[in-house]
């Protein structure tokens, strides 16, 4: 295995010790989303013991996720500045005090406090630090290598859900929950496997400091991503530090992606919560509305593994932007054809696709926000990115549920979040089409096209090279980099 | 309480038969000789005289009820329907049989469990369906059982009634609880109201009464009517076993049950060490391979590919700086070695 530690490498290494990463990762997801989902196997214990009504539960699972997915920016912090291994095991720790905390639980509100806030915390500082590092190890098969890493909360969910339930008919609810402190604990695996890589564009900045001649357009920031250089952390300006990695949110493109992240995860949420009582009110037996659930889970495993080899192929290796916006815009559409369908049959098909493109957009997003923002800060801008998340998934469904209600139907409700999904998308191509345009004003008005440009004659690369243009010309030695391969 | 149902029995299912009213009832096709033999004439004109003033408004609190039947001809199987009564009540059977030709056979056979208990021929025929139907007074345990319609076309059809009392509705899997927790035990009838709840637990092979009135033990949870709760305090491993609810209704009584185990705290405790454990040795165990082929890495560094101009530079710069503190750290060795000569 040649991935030797702190080796300078050129690019990332797409494959070899990046594959355990990628081992490493889907156990995350595994140890963070999928026990989250399966934190709602332990409501009905948790009625009956603490003699409380579902509303008042289900608060745990609100909370668990949104402080994920709020404290996510934090969990990134925490990882440039002291290093990846050790923000994951140290999260891994805090989600495991906090389940094995919430096995001695008396009252609800102490279960609020442990599961959902310590346990939420502890997962936040796992999750995106790790899927940031995924995409530090690869670019070739970048969207492949997150569609194993994210198809683990799926597979999770699949076998620990059955497992969980066991747990809880062996030892009790408070049995269950110590066994899965100690299962959670395996995040700490995970942070090991971790090894910090520096990449090139990672390490340009050194050098620089020495001689600022030597590189003159290496006036790229100097972001670590889970990089060791304990040297940041003693930097007397933590506040300058944080000032450069998160520098990134005053760029365009990634306001404008950040932007549509909010429509789209307003837009898939509710689905979720509303696609059973649908089916019971068109008339789909109990049975059946829950097989079109599993139906939506398996095929979304399939959509995030098939849809991530799929654009890591040639053809579509520099559209990778573009198959994101179409697996947006067709998981929108098939919303607004889901109040149509009424009867389980039809429903079947919609379960299929509606799963397939979730999975399919789900597993590009950091795909995307690598390709936005660049590796480089990739770990703040997911943080940011799954901090969107957190703000929709919490007004959307009580939105729809409010819909539903006065309008006595669940049309307006389905057909808001399809445009919210197709806007989302529309939003992004408009932006893309702007870029385009401004490119190739720019090469016009340039007589002799540099020979950087002529590089990348496509679209994608052209969008990336045209985000830096306007700003510095350094950053597309580093963003274009993937590039070099077509 | 069941002690003698023979006796019983017979004067019951004749005031069923007597009992139906309206155009159903007619009195020469009831007679069954074996059913008249055991009764003593007088009770059977008395329960005559009882239910005729009965029809005509003695029970007016009796709760009425329907249930029917359908019993497609093509099959033999008897179709079956369970029919809760929680309370006394006026029920009517109805049983409908669906024939491949028009029924020629104009009478039907009702029976509880193997007696007859009428013969009529009120039935009615629409299209291909024949209907038949009974009106019954459930007003005492006895009354409940089954109760079958059958004719005889072309092949026996056969529809059964099982009127019961409400089914207590419990957890099914065991309890699972730990020492000197508590656990609350529940039952519930669904719609039906019980007149009293009364919780059991076992003592070997025996079921003794829960004594409520102990402190700081057993406590009857607030509920609904049709629902109790029991919260056991302080377990204790010996307290494991079977528990029951009585549900007791005026008609009869049903019973639930409900295994609870009490665990220690130990139990759990070693499948989450043996994970601990498997997590420590995988960390110890990646860390010790990072470190090892951190080591085997840099001798060899040296070595490695020059593709790339700046990856050689860095390296060189990592070496100089590595020979130098190596330099550094020899004279300081040596020194030390002189001091200590």
């Amino acid at each position: 295995m040649a991935a030797p530690k702190r080796t300078l490498y050129i690019s990332p290494p797409d494959g070899g010790w990046g594959w355990m990463i990628v081992a490493g990762c889907f156990l995350v997801t595994i140890c963070t989303r999928a026990v989250t989902r399966c934190i709602s196997i332990f409501f009905v214990e948790f009625q009956t013991y603490f003699a409380q009504d579902y509303a008042q539960t289900a608060w745990i699972h609100s909370i668990v996720d949104c402080v994920t997915m709020l404290c996510a920016p934090l969990g990134s912090v925490v990882s440039n500045h002291l290093s990846c291994q050790v923000g994951i095991m140290l999260g891994g720790l805090l989600a495991s005090t906090g389940l094995i905390l919430s096995s001695f639980a008396t009252s609800l509100k102490h279960l609020y406090l442990t599961l959902g806030v310590l346990t939420g915390l502890g997962f936040a500082l796992c999750y995106s630090p790790a899927i940031a590092m995924v995409g530090k190890y690869f670019n070739k098969r970048r969207a492949l290598a997150y569609g194993i890493a994210m198809s683990g909360s799926g597979i999770g969910t699949f076998i620990l859900a059955p497992v969980v339930q066991l747990l809880i008919e062996q030892f009790s609810w408070r049995g269950a929950l110590l066994i899965l402190g100690g299962f959670v604990l395996n995040l700490c695996v995970c942070g090991a496997l971790m090894r910090p890589i520096t990449l090139k564009e990672d390490h340009k900045k050194p050098p620089e400091q020495d001689s600022s001649s030597k590189t003159p357009k290496g006036d790229l920031l100097p972001l670590s991503l889970c990089s060791p250089l304990l040297e940041e952390c003693t930097q007397p300006c933590l506040c300058c530090s944080l000032k450069q990695e998160y520098h990134f949110l005053l760029k365009a493109d990634f306001v404008v992606f950040a932007t549509s992240i909010l429509f789209m995860a307003y837009g898939c949420s509710p689905l979720f919560v509303y696609l059973v009582p649908y089916a019971l009110s068109v008339g789909v037996s109990h049975q059946q509305a829950a097989f079109l659930m599993s139906i939506l889970g398996v095929i979304n495993i399939v959509g995030n593994v098939t849809f991530g080899w799929l654009t890591d192929r040639r053809c579509l290796k520099n559209s990778r932007y573009i198959c994101y916006l179409f697996a947006v815009g067709l998981d929108g559409l098939c919303y607004l054809f889901l109040p149509m369908l009424q009867s389980f049959p039809l429903l079947m098909p919609f379960s299929c696709t509606f799963g397939y493109f979730d999975g399919a957009y789900v597993t590009l997003i950091p795909v995307v926000t690598a390709e936005v923002v660049g590796t480089t800060s990739l770990s703040s801008a997911l943080g940011v990115v799954y901090f969107l998340h957190a703000v929709p998934y919490l007004v959307s469904p009580p939105i729809a549920g409010w819909l539903v209600d006065t309008t006595g139907s669940y049309t307006a409700a389905f057909l808001l979040c399809g445009f919210s999904m197709i806007f989302s998308s529309i939003l992004l191509s408009f932006a893309r089409l702007i870029k385009k345009m401004k490119t190739s004003h720019l090469q016009s008005l340039d007589k002799e096209p540099g020979p950087k440009l002529q590089l990348w004659p496509n679209g994608t690369v052209a969008y990336s090279v045209a985000g830096e243009v306007d700003q510095k010309d350094g950053d597309l030695m580093t963003t274009g980099g993937p590039s070099y391969n077509t | 309480m069941r002690s003698s149902p023979e006796v019983l029995w017979a004067p019951l299912s004749l005031s069923f038969l007597l009992y139906v009213a309206g155009p159903c009832f007619s009195e020469g096709t009831t007679t069954d000789a074996d059913f008249t033999t055991e009764i003593p004439t007088e009770e059977t004109i008395s329960m005559d005289k009882e239910n005729v003033t009965s029809s005509t408004g003695f029970y007016p609190e009796l709760i009425s009820m329907e249930a029917s039947l359908l019993v497609m001809g093509t099959s033999d199987v008897p179709v079956e329907k369970n029919v809760t009564v929680g309370n006394p009540a006026n029920i009517e059977l109805k049983c409908n049989f669906s024939t491949t030709q028009k029924p020629h056979s104009m009478y039907a056979v009702w029976k509880k469990g193997n007696d007859v208990i009428n013969r009529t021929s009120n039935v009615q025929v629409i299209d291909n369906v024949l209907q038949t139907y009974i009106r019954l007074m459930i007003t005492e345990r006895m009354h409940l059982g089954s109760y079958s319609c059958i004719i005889e076309e072309a092949n026996v059809q056969k529809g059964i009634f099982n009127l019961e009392v409400p089914v207590v509705y419990t957890k099914e899997k065991p309890l699972v609880n730990y020492e000197r927790d508590s656990v609350v035990l529940y039952c519930n009838t669904k719609t039906y109201v019980p007149s009293e709840w009364i919780w059991y637990s076992s003592n070997g092979s025996e079921k003794v009464p829960i004594d409520i009135d102990v402190k700081d033990k057993y406590e009857i949870l607030p509920s609904t009517l049709n629902e109790t709760k029991i919260k056991i305090k302080h377990l204790k491993a010996t307290e494991s076993g079977l528990y029951w609810c009585h549900a007791i209704f005026p008609l009869g009584e049903s019973e639930g049950k409900q295994f609870l185990k009490v665990l220690t705290y130990l139990v759990p405790l070693k499948p989450f060490l043996a994970v601990t454990a498997e997590v420590i040795i995988l960390v110890t165990g990646i860390f010790l391979y990072e470190h090892y082929t951190k080591k085997k890495q840099m001798p060899s560094e040296d070595g490695k590919d020059f593709e790339q101009s700046e990856r050689l530079k860095s390296e060189d710069h990592n070496g100089v700086q590595k020979d130098e503190h190596r330099t550094r750290h020899r004279k300081s060795e040596a020194s030390v070695n002189f001091c200590s000569n």
